[in-house]
């Protein structure tokens, strides 16, 4: 007998017991589609993020300090670091900012704002890549005469003055006990980020914020962006180390580097972990799915005692037999499977667009999934199947 | 054609066991209708399973076909069947979700013959036994001389050596009955080798031969006389 043959026969005895072998794949059904929607938004979500850090850039080199070590005065990180990195490597460094903010209060009337206050260098207007509204953003000149100059995000404008178009504005700013007024020069668009909801920031030249908070120089870190063509590592460590001549450091490893690269290995790594635990949770289902189709074919082999009887009696043999349940159990399986992936395919689509999330589609879990399928039906099949095969054919002829 | 040679058959073992067969001998020539007659515990059934070659003997020799049954591997005697032996039951064995025409086709499906053959061979005994018109009718929706005619079809498509017929009127009413055996008798006049085995004297005058059996052992070895009936 073939397998054409086997498979149709098969087919015939799934159709006669509709509603029971629909029952008998619900379990595969479940588990399959559970694994490829959770592998497809898992990957949609990483695709996402590292869609998010490429477009910020992956030569990018954090410099701070490092968070275990205890630095001296003299070994904070200053603006004279960063004026020297940007001379000695002036080819590889295409843009270098500061990083240095303080919170600060917006005081109008009696509303009080709270509000990051962050020092920007030239540079930053490239590195943001901020969508000015109205005004512009801090130059190069507003740097060098250390204005009283600020640029607010579109939320704070909106909330405090009700427009956008406050280029020109007085603010009035409380840190401490000081309170100190300055002119709005510009207002950019908020932007949501990763996290969902937009910090309201302040961007001020990092010369006045160094005056304001008379901060002599130091700054908690460093950012910079790398040229094309050259090497992230190298020109990393090099940075490190001509860092470290500066303050008489040299090896104790009073700072730490920290690049877009490796924030995105790290969230990468963590999100393949979280779909791999929950694809296994998933995957105890595929096994309960597969002891149901071993419960159902088990019934099924008594159920049809007579006919294995009819059949070895004219001829079939234990291989027609084994062959004929096999087929049955895979075929029923792999329809499981199939449907799974359907019912899969609609769910990543659901669940994506009413969580907002993105998908990507993960066609090898679907092609795993019916393979998979196919091998329980296999594993799970061989035991019933090879029961029939080696029922006897005159106790079979008997069975009532 | 058929050769038994002190056939015994053993169930169980030591003390328990139960000797189904005693030492049985006799031929079966070519174009033979014969009866297989005894009450039940003469050992016909087991008789019947052995020449069915569903079972095997404990001692002896049986001969089809010139095969040497008791030499052939239990799993390959499903080939012996399939192809030298047209079974008919008391109880039909059709299958009840196929129909007619492929019930007959099981058999010629186990040969591995392609589909066209298959349902060439399947249509033209359903043919032989008058059921053209039932071709594609479930076996519920048949009587029971039709079921049976099924049946004999199925037994003829593969066009074996003999024809095993176990109690093959025992569901029967007296018209089907008569059906039955007038279809028996049509098949041995075309020179098909027939084995009835019944209990019913009646059926086995119908036969030309009747072999009796008695507690395990063949008691009478004799022609019928037709001139009785």
């Amino acid at each position: 007998m073939n397998i054409i043959e086997a498979f149709k026969i098969a087919l015939s005895a799934i159709w006669s017991n509709r509603m029971r072998s629909l029952l008998t794949m619900l379990g595969l059904i479940i588990g399959i589609s559970s694994v490829v929607t959770i592998v497809s938004i898992g990957n949609g979500t990483q695709d996402a993020m590292v869609e998010n850090f490429e477009s910020l850039g992956i030569n990018r080199i954090s410099i701070s300090e490092d968070r275990r070590a205890t630095l001296t005065p003299s070994e904070k990180l200053t603006i004279a670091d960063m004026d020297l990195i940007r001379e000695t490597f002036a080819e590889e460094v295409e843009t270098i900012t500061p990083k240095v903010s303080k919170n600060v209060t917006i005081v109008e009337n009696i509303d009080e704002t709270s509000v990051t206050l962050t020092g920007v260098s030239m540079d930053s207007e490239e590195v943001l890549d901020l969508t000015m509204l109205s005004g512009r953003f801090i130059n190069e000149f507003d740097i060098d005469a250390r204005k009283d100059w600020v640029v607010m995000d579109s939320d704070t404008a909106e909330a405090i003055y009700g427009s956008t178009d406050i280029a020109g504005e007085k603010v009035l700013l409380s840190f401490g006990k000081v309170t100190k007024s300055v002119q709005v020069v510009g207002v950019y668009e908020a932007e949501e980020s990763l996290s969902g909801f937009s910090q309201a920031a302040l961007y001020t030249p990092y010369t006045t914020i160094d005056k304001l908070f008379n901060l002599q120089g130091i700054i908690n870190g460093i950012e910079i962006g790398l040229a094309d063509g050259y090497d992230k590592d190298t020109v990393e460590s090099e940075i490190l180390s001509l860092v470290e001549r500066r303050h008489g450091n040299e090896g104790e490893e009073k700072y730490s580097t920290f690049s877009a690269e490796d924030q995105m290995e790290m969230v990468t790594s963590t999100l393949e972990t979280v779909t791999l635990f929950v694809s296994a949770i998933a995957a105890i289902s595929l096994v309960v799915g597969g002891i149901g189709i071993m419960n159902i074919m088990l019934v099924s082999v008594t159920e049809r005692t007579r006919e294995i009887g009819i059949r070895k009696a004219l001829g079939a043999t234990r291989k027609d037999i084994l062959v004929q349940f096999l087929i049955e159990a895979v075929t029923v399986s792999m329809l499981g499977g199939f449907l799974g992936a359907i019912v899969g395919m609609v769910l990543t689509s659901v669940v994506a667009t009413v969580m907002s999330l993105s998908a990507t589609l993960a066609w090898e879990s679907v092609g795993l999934a019916v393979v998979f399928s196919a091998s329980i039906g296999i594993f799970f099949g061989i035991y019933p199947a090879n029961k029939a095969a080696k029922l006897d054919p005159i106790e079979a002829l008997r069975y009532e | 054609m058929l050769k038994v040679k002190n056939l015994r058959k053993v169930y169980g073992q030591g003390e328990i066991c139960v000797e189904a067969l005693k030492g049985v001998d006799f031929d079966i020539q070519p174009g033979e209708f014969v009866s297989i007659m005894g009450p039940s515990g003469s050992g016909k059934s087991t008789l019947m399973n052995i020449l069915g070659c569903l079972d095997k003997a404990t001692e002896g020799t049986y001969e089809l076909d010139g095969h040497s049954i008791e030499d052939i591997p239990t799993n390959d005697l499903a080939h012996i069947r399939n192809k030298k032996i047209g079974f008919v039951f008391q109880s039909f064995n059709l299958l009840p979700k196929l129909t007619a025409l492929k019930n007959v086709e099981l058999s010629l499906i186990y040969m591995g013959l392609p589909k066209e053959e298959r349902l060439e061979r399947a249509t033209v005994a359903l043919k032989r036994v008058g059921l053209e018109d039932r071709m594609h009718h479930h076996p519920n929706e048949m009587s029971g001389g039709q079921k049976q005619r099924v049946a004999v079809a199925r037994a003829l498509a593969t066009n074996p050596a003999i024809i095993l017929a176990d109690e093959p009127t025992g569901n029967l009413d007296s018209h089907s009955t008569d059906e039955i055996l007038k279809l028996f008798e049509n098949l041995n006049k075309e020179g098909k080798t027939i084995i009835i085995v019944t209990h019913e004297d009646d059926v086995a005058h119908r036969t030309k031969r009747m072999l009796l059996f008695k507690d395990g052992q063949l008691v009478s070895d004799e022609e019928v006389n037709h001139e009785h009936h």
